[in-house]
């Protein structure tokens, strides 16, 4: 049985539509504690604290 | 006695009779069995191939798979931030088949490793069957197997699971499977992020598909082909990037944790020219040479020059990528992403054929085999002992 044409169409624009999303989340919306954002992402610190860590419970969340 | 075997008049595998499949493919298992034992054998004073094998990031990947990547990384006050640099798909197999047979991860690693590599040789076969003028298959297995850097396909390494599927994603595209290889790129693309490269290959691929059917009354149909591939190529690394974000906050974790490793995004040419000018072979096999790493990388890019003149752009664009890529964020395992490339071997194979002649004879690919098999050799020892250079 073959698929109406229109599925193939719709599923692969649901999929581009959720990557583009990803996308835009992956450059512009990371949700991060100012610590990680600063070490990580802007680079701007050199050394990642402990107290900054604890604060923030970035490896649980 | 030496009989020469002319390469002119090889007929082409009879790779439609499966048996001639399940003959490669036994054979290559049992050779891999046989360098397996040969691996065992050279690893007793180092501790036994297990240990001996499992050399920096195999400790990572071990990790992830026996306590995903919310585990503690041991690395100062980090938490389990650092795993995010190391891809799911590989870890989470190791992981699974790990529980089904009961095996130690790092024995899990090398066997299922070794069973991707052989696939590899089946893929990477009927590939060059298809794709050039003339197929040796004794050659393409030396090749595989022999190559200096090929124990990788045998470590707790993404390599033999990476190279099987984006050489199974080039090998659906030629043969006019568009789904297929948008399957087999997403599944390369969740093993390592240079994975992605395969997606605009399959981007060019659907949009001359689609010009070509341009007049076809079923526009929907057509667009629906074209756009499908297109879309569910990249999903591996998508996904990824979903679970990461729900996880920590950061989409884009895989890429910014790599600071850890001290890389950060620069100009790959300029960082290659800067590698081969430290001149540091004097290195070599003691601690990580950047002339050397650079040096691979240059083989790299000139071999996919070499493709790329021939017309094999696809081949020529994922060897480059694969290589431009990791080189624009530092000079670290450049070795080893160009040498266990499955293009890269698909190009020594050529330039072997070009060396060899037409006329094949015996002792000359004897000759190859021991010298490939001598350097190998020598990059295992050196493995072993933890030289950061083969890393």
């Amino acid at each position: 049985m073959r698929l109406p044409p229109w599925i193939p169409l719709g599923v692969a624009l649901l999929l581009l539509g959720f990557e583009v999303t990803m996308l835009g989340i992956g450059f512009f919306g990371a949700e991060v504690s100012p610590e990680y954002r600063a070490y990580f992402i802007d680079r701007r610190t050199s050394l990642w604290g402990s107290e900054a860590t604890q604060a923030t419970g970035l490896t649980s969340r | 006695m030496t009989q020469a075997t002319s390469t002119a008049v090889l007929p082409r595998l009879p790779f439609a009779a499966s048996w001639m499949w399940r003959l490669l493919a036994v054979a290559a298992l049992a050779a891999i069995g046989l360098r397996l034992a040969v691996y065992g054998w050279m690893a007793a004073p180092y501790g036994g191939l297990v240990q001996a094998m499992c050399k920096f990031d195999c400790g990572w990947y071990e990790r992830i798979a026996l306590s995903g990547y919310g585990a503690d990384a041991d690395w100062g006050e980090f938490g389990s931030i650092p795993h995010w640099a190391f891809f799911p798909l590989y870890p989470l197999a190791v992981g699974a088949a790990h529980d089904l047979l009961g095996v130690s991860a790092r024995l899990t690693g090398i066997l299922l490793s070794s069973l991707f590599l052989c696939a590899l040789v089946v893929i990477g076969a009927k590939y060059l069957d298809v794709t050039r003028r003339v197929f040796l298959p004794t050659m393409w297995l030396i090749v595989a197997l022999l190559f200096p850097y090929s124990f990788f396909f045998s470590a707790l390494y993404t390599e033999a699971l990476f190279a099987m599927l984006s050489a199974g994603c080039l090998l659906a595209l030629h043969q006019r499977r568009p789904l297929l290889a948008a399957v087999l790129a997403a599944f390369t693309s969740a093993t390592r992020p240079t994975g992605i490269l395969l997606t605009p290959i399959i981007v060019v691929d659907r949009l001359r598909a689609f010009w070509r059917g341009r007049y076809r009354e079923d526009r929907v149909a057509l667009l629906g082909e074209a756009l499908l591939p297109i879309a569910v190529a990249p999903l591996g690394l998508f996904l990824y990037m979903l679970d990461q974000y729900i996880r920590i906050g950061d989409a884009m974790a895989f890429s910014h944790v790599q600071v850890l490793w001290g890389r950060s995004w620069g100009n790959p040419l300029g960082r290659l020219w800067t590698g081969v000018a430290s001149w540091d072979f004097s290195l070599l096999l003691a601690v990580h040479s950047n002339a050397y790493a650079a040096s691979f990388a240059l083989v790299g890019l000139a071999a996919a020059g070499w493709l790329m003149l021939r017309r094999r752009g696809a081949e020529a664009w994922f060897l480059a990528g694969c290589i431009l890529l990791p080189a624009s964020s530092g000079l670290d395992s450049l070795p080893r992403y160009v040498a266990a490339n499955p293009v890269f071997l698909y190009v020594v194979y050529d330039v072997s054929m070009l060396l060899v002649g037409r006329r094949v004879q015996p002792v000359m690919l004897a000759a190859l085999a021991a010298v490939l098999a001598a350097l190998q050799a020598t990059l295992l020892l050196a493995w072993y002992d933890g030289a950061g250079a083969v890393f």
